[in-house]
């Protein structure tokens, strides 16, 4: 099959292209960590699709010995609210005193209308350099706002003050502009005034988001609810759904919020204080953060500065060789008793294995030849030697290879209808030259049948030590010299060692995770401005050209430096792919896996397990053999062994309540599709009811549709009941191959009798309801505008015959979803849910039945054909013939995850750096040359003034130059 | 403790402040006054930066002084004769520094004489 490649490329900008966020957060020596003054603000808002502002709560608060205290509390009001409801708001001042003040301060509840906050308290707070604090600040803010529109960054840009007579924007007050960082983060910052004298007065703009803060100290998304619960802060949230209207109670709840959101801060405070960084808390957009600020704490040099007589060339070599984590499905749709390992932090131990450490904190590094040295090593490599840490040192080295059925990662679109990339190991097949990280290479010898074909190698070699490095305290606990130790192995070990410590452990985990491999690949998308395209120079592998910035270029962060980024998760890869060929040497094979764990197909005693259509049974390994295998990886392991006994353990799903090993089961449908169960009978399928336990779902893909907030063991409650019914299912149908389900509005119906299927969930006739935020202004215009800046709503999916694009505001009362009002973005119709014919509206149901079917299409069936929804059993690898090289940036999910869950973005796919039009390679240069024009031309379709366009290195149309490349396979 | 009115504006009014004076937290050298408002700009010179041997004849050594501090300084300075135009004789120079400099160490042992007398009020 031949296949286009799309490999990552390093872009250099020529010229600034603006300031980068992190780096803008170098601060001045007058700025003070936490300033002096804090507003801390919520907004209350009407539940249409609209969320306009009702009423918001401020607490204007002081900085009294370590803690945030509140000395002034007030109420604003939209302008043009409804006379009663200002008399409600009114009313409520009389009866009310602020709580909970610094004394001496005036309790008197303050009142004002929205243009007066935002003068007298909003612009004068940001003055002050109070620190303006919120919980999803970003909708707060554009709350407030009286007009919007698109930010140069691809962001908002609110107009909070206009002018009270004409209505004018006030040009004497500044824009606030939000951009998305992240899926958790907004960058928010205020544009220019018109007058340069006034622009000094709003340069102590602070402001702080404590969902963000709070993400970026523990990596975990939380609601204010559950933030304050994890951070013991006080006062609670209070139990309240609110109305959408201007009542006593809904004032009590958000001052009740702003008063929690508060306590919030001053825990946060606590919490971010205990780090010994020079970070500005409202700087801190993620982990990453926080660890880079870490490593600026050792005095660590940033790479790009300190390395900076590495050519680009060479990151774009590190880049064309740098994929993700390898998450793949081997026996698909076909249960089977498995034991899953993994490996204990995986980068980390990477890091300390390749020796990573050293790397960073060089003085210099130097790309030696080693092409000789690494032919060699190739020729006598065997896995025993892999188990040898020395071994490990040798391998940081990338190679130029010619692929010649060699195992390696192949990034193509596998699925056209689709056309999104993916990642599979496979065989691969090229006519030109491609580089490989070294890991990857020992892997494809290690799972291949022949040695690369290798035509030049290159080593990263460390010299000296960097200068400055000085000890920290990790959390104010446990000090680390960057001198002396490993980092990555000692905060593996300290984390191990601190088990009791929740928090301090919790902490760990996130530090090894955000400077062991994401920082080294950092790259920010920045809109670029359309009028003023900077070049760019494209280098990937062999392949660099110039061109004319895209419509958005990425913008590296301040650790960013692939040649350690695509290392590392090779290294990754080589471990998988030991822990691979350590099962195959034993006879067995695996479920699925997915970057650091294995699902080994393996039972108590072992011996042969069925499979489908008749295909020839596959060994189940005994516990004893799995056994083996890990304790093979214990020499391996770079850490203390009384401290983190092995690298490579069985995973907690294998061990009972007890502590007793039991036998679990695994039914996979794709990559990241799959799931864990025990059974009573202890066969992997049974006919009875209520025979499995699931012990580990997965619902990748799924994660949008939250038809329930419940959770069971610490996920959502739903997925349990998904796989339990999902297994059901399956069960069915291999046991009487006749059996159908047929997926119509919702249910599940059995095909030969016509009646619902036993045990389908609850939820399984709700309207599929994607929980959508609207972040950025391109979002909102595929909305038709319909909804509002940062809203919260409901996206119904519907069957696209007709223009029917619907959205309703977001309400977590399941049982309504399907009576929902909502607005078809396409005319403005308003549509009842239930109005709408049962065929056009797609259910849960069908969902599921779409998620069942999902095919793994990086691998065939055991046919030799293609995967296809109905497939089962073992799939077997793909030998891609390589088609075109495609240069392209950072791959990004359609859907992105956001806060809670929802979908923050559905931008463009990636960045492709050829804009369509390619330019042919050397090598089919020469073998169109060796062919002849005029022969090339009748075999293409193309004609000749084409063909020697495309010889003369000029660049064509991507499906030209296929065409000209499939006929050379052909031929 | 009593909070103004405002507490916002107040706020604002006191970061604003205390960043034209270019100094965190300025305190008069001479009698310790720390309020923002009594170490206000006037006329187009920070009076905060109080030169103590004359701006002419050393501008680099500078301290803050409140407004009551620095008329007073500026009156012993004139009491003592030192004349703080600049002069090109380096002899003449130096003894007017000289002078300066014992009038500014007379108003600090005045200064520390004083907060020793409130100490031990403080402790009777």
């Amino acid at each position: 099959m031949i296949h286009d490649l799309y490999l990552r490329a390093h872009v250099v900008v020529s010229g600034d292209i603006g300031e980068q966020p992190e780096r803008a957060s170098k601060r001045s020596r007058s700025t003070k960590l936490w300033p002096d003054y804090a507003l801390v603000w919520d907004t209350e808002t009407t539940l249409d699709l609209e969320q306009a502002l009702n009423f918001g709560v401020w607490r204007f608060c002081q900085l009294e010995g370590a803690e945030y205290v509140a000395v002034q509390e007030g109420i604003f009001y939209r302008d043009g609210l409804a006379a009663k409801d200002i008399q409600t708001i009114l009313a409520y001042r009389k009866k009310h005193l602020a709580d909970d003040l610094a004394r001496g301060a005036d309790p008197q509840l303050t009142v004002l209308s929205r243009a007066e906050f935002v003068e007298r308290v909003f612009w004068e707070s940001v003055r002050a350099g109070a620190l303006i604090v919120g919980f999803n600040l970003s909708f707060d803010i554009s709350r407030i706002a009286v007009d919007w529109t698109a930010a140069s960054n691809g962001g908002f840009s609110f107009v909070l003050s206009q002018l009270s007579k004409t209505k004018l924007n006030n040009v004497h007050r500044p824009r606030v502009r939000i951009a998305p960082l992240n899926g958790v983060a907004e960058q928010i910052e205020l544009t220019a005034v018109r007058w340069e004298k006034e622009q000094h007065r709003w340069r102590r703009f602070r402001p702080l988001d404590l969902h963000t803060l709070a993400f970026a100290l523990t990596d975990e998304s939380y609601s204010l609810a559950s933030a304050i619960r994890a951070f013991d802060s006080q006062p609670q949230k209070m139990e309240h759904d609110p109305t959408g209207l201007v009542t006593d109670e809904e004032i009590t709840y958000a001052r009740r919020d702003v008063h929690g959101t508060l306590g919030l801060l001053n825990a946060l405070k606590r919490e971010y204080e205990l780090h010994p960084i020079d970070l500005l808390p409202d700087r801190a957009y993620s982990p990453a953060s926080i660890g880079k600020a870490y490593l600026r704490a050792m005095g660590v040099a940033e790479p790009m500065c300190q390395f900076k007589d590495i050519p680009p060339k060479i990151h774009g070599i590190a880049m064309a060789a740098y994929y993700g984590g390898r998450a793949e499905c081997r026996i698909r749709r076909w249960p089977v008793p498995v034991v899953p390992v993994d490996l204990t932090s995986e980068y980390p131990s990477v890091d300390a294995l390749l020796g990573i450490w050293d790397l960073l904190t060089a003085e210099r590094m130097t790309m030696d030849d080693v092409t000789v040295e690494v032919r060699a090593l190739l020729e006598r490599i065997t896995l025993e030697d892999l188990f040898r840490p020395a071994f490990w040192k040798q391998l940081n080295f990338y190679a130029r290879i010619v692929p010649e059925g060699d195992i390696l990662p192949v990034r193509s679109v596998y699925d056209s209808k689709s056309g999104t990339c993916n990642i599979g190991l496979n065989k691969l097949h090229w006519k030109q030259s491609m580089w490989v990280a070294g890991p990857d290479l020992i892997a494809a010898v290690l799972l291949g049948d022949h040695i690369p074909n290798i035509q030049e190698a290159v080593r990263l070699v460390p010299i000296g030590k960097q200068k400055g490095l000085k000890p920290v305290k990790l959390r104010g606990a446990i000090a680390v010299d960057p001198q002396k130790e490993d980092f990555f192995t000692r905060v593996i070990e300290y984390r191990k060692q601190n088990k009791h410590n929740d928090r301090l452990q919790y902490f760990l985990k996130i530090l090894a995770n955000s400077t062991s491999y994401g920082t080294y690949l950092e790259l920010n998308p920045v809109k670029v401005d359309a009028s003023n395209r900077p070049k760019i120079t494209v280098y990937s592998g062999e392949h660099i050209f110039e061109q004319s910035a895209p419509d958005t270029i990425e913008q590296p962060g301040s650790f960013y430096f692939p040649l350690l980024g695509a290392l590392i998760t090779s290294g990754g890869r080589l471990l998988l792919a030991m822990i691979e060929r350590c099962v195959r040497d034993a006879g067995g094979t695996y479920l699925c896996c997915d970057t650091d764990a294995l699902t080994i197909v393996a039972s108590k005693q072992g011996g042969m397990v069925q499979m489908p259509d008749g295909a020839p049974p596959i060994k189940a390994l005994s516990w004893k053999a799995v056994e083996q295998i890990t304790e093979r990886f214990d020499s391996l392991s770079p850490y203390n062994r009384d401290i983190v006994p092995h690298l490579l353990r069985l995973t907690d799903e294998n061990y009972d309540e007890s502590g007793a090993q039991r036998q679990l089961f695994g039914l996979s449908i794709a990559a990241k599709r799959y799931a864990l169960y025990t059974t009573k009978c202890n066969q992997p399928y049974c006919s009875h009811s209520d025979c499995v336990t699931i012990v580990d779902p997965k619902a990748h893909g799924l994660i949008f549709f939250a038809p329930s907030e419940e959770r069971e063991s610490g996920l959502p409650k739903w997925w349990w009941e998904l796989w339990r019914f999902l297994v059901a299912l399956e069960f069915k149908q291999i046991i009487d191959p006749d059996f159908n389900v047929l997926m119509f509005g919702g249910r599940a119906i059995d095909s030969a009798t016509s009646t619902p299927v036993d045990g389908e969930p609850e939820w399984i006739s709700l309207p599929a309801m994607m929980k959508m935020r609207i972040s950025t202004p391109h979002y909102l215009e595929q909305m038709k505008g319909k909804a509002s800046p940062f809203g919260f709503v409901l996206h119904p999916r519907t069957r696209g015959k007709e223009k029917l694009t619907l959205l309703t505001p977001f309400s977590k009362n399941r049982g309504a979803w399907a009576h929902s009002v909502c607005v078809n973005t396409h005319d403005g119709k308003v549509y009842s849910l239930d109005e709408l014919s049962r065929a056009n509206v797609i259910h849960l149901g069908d969902v599921l039945c779409g998620y069942i079917q999902h095919a793994e299409i990086k691998s065939l069936a055991p046919d030799g054909e293609k995967c296809k929804a109905h497939t089962r059993g073992l799939l077997c690898r793909m030998t891609i013939k390589g088609g075109l090289q495609h240069c392209i940036g950072k791959e990004v999910s359609r859907f992105e995850q956001g806060k809670d869950d929802f979908i923050e973005n559905i931008d463009d796919a990636c960045i492709h750096y050829d804009g369509g039009r390619v330019a042919a390679n050397e090598t089919t240069i020469a073998e169109i040359s060796g062919q002849g024009l005029r022969k090339t031309a009748k075999q293409t379709g193309l004609d000749r003034k084409t063909v020697r366009a495309i010889i003369k290195g000029k660049k064509v149309k991507i499906g030209t130059l296929a065409k000209v490349v499939t006929e050379m396979w052909k031929s | 403790m009593t909070f103004p009115h405002n507490p916002v504006r107040a706020a604002r009014r006191k970061v604003e402040l205390s960043e034209n004076l270019g100094d965190e937290r300025p305190v008069c050298m001479y009698c310790g006054c720390a309020e923002l408002p009594l170490l206000r700009r006037v006329s187009r010179k920070f009076l905060a930066e109080h030169h103590p041997l004359g701006r002419n004849h050393d501008p680099a050594l500078k301290g803050w002084l409140c407004r009551n501090c620095h008329a007073l300084s500026h009156e012993k300075l004139i009491d003592a004769g030192v004349d703080l135009r600049a002069e090109s004789d380096p002899v003449k120079r130096v003894a007017t520094m000289l002078r300066a400099e014992a009038v500014h160490f007379e108003m600090l042992a005045q200064t520390k004489r004083e907060q020793a007398a409130l100490l031990e009020r403080e402790e009777q």
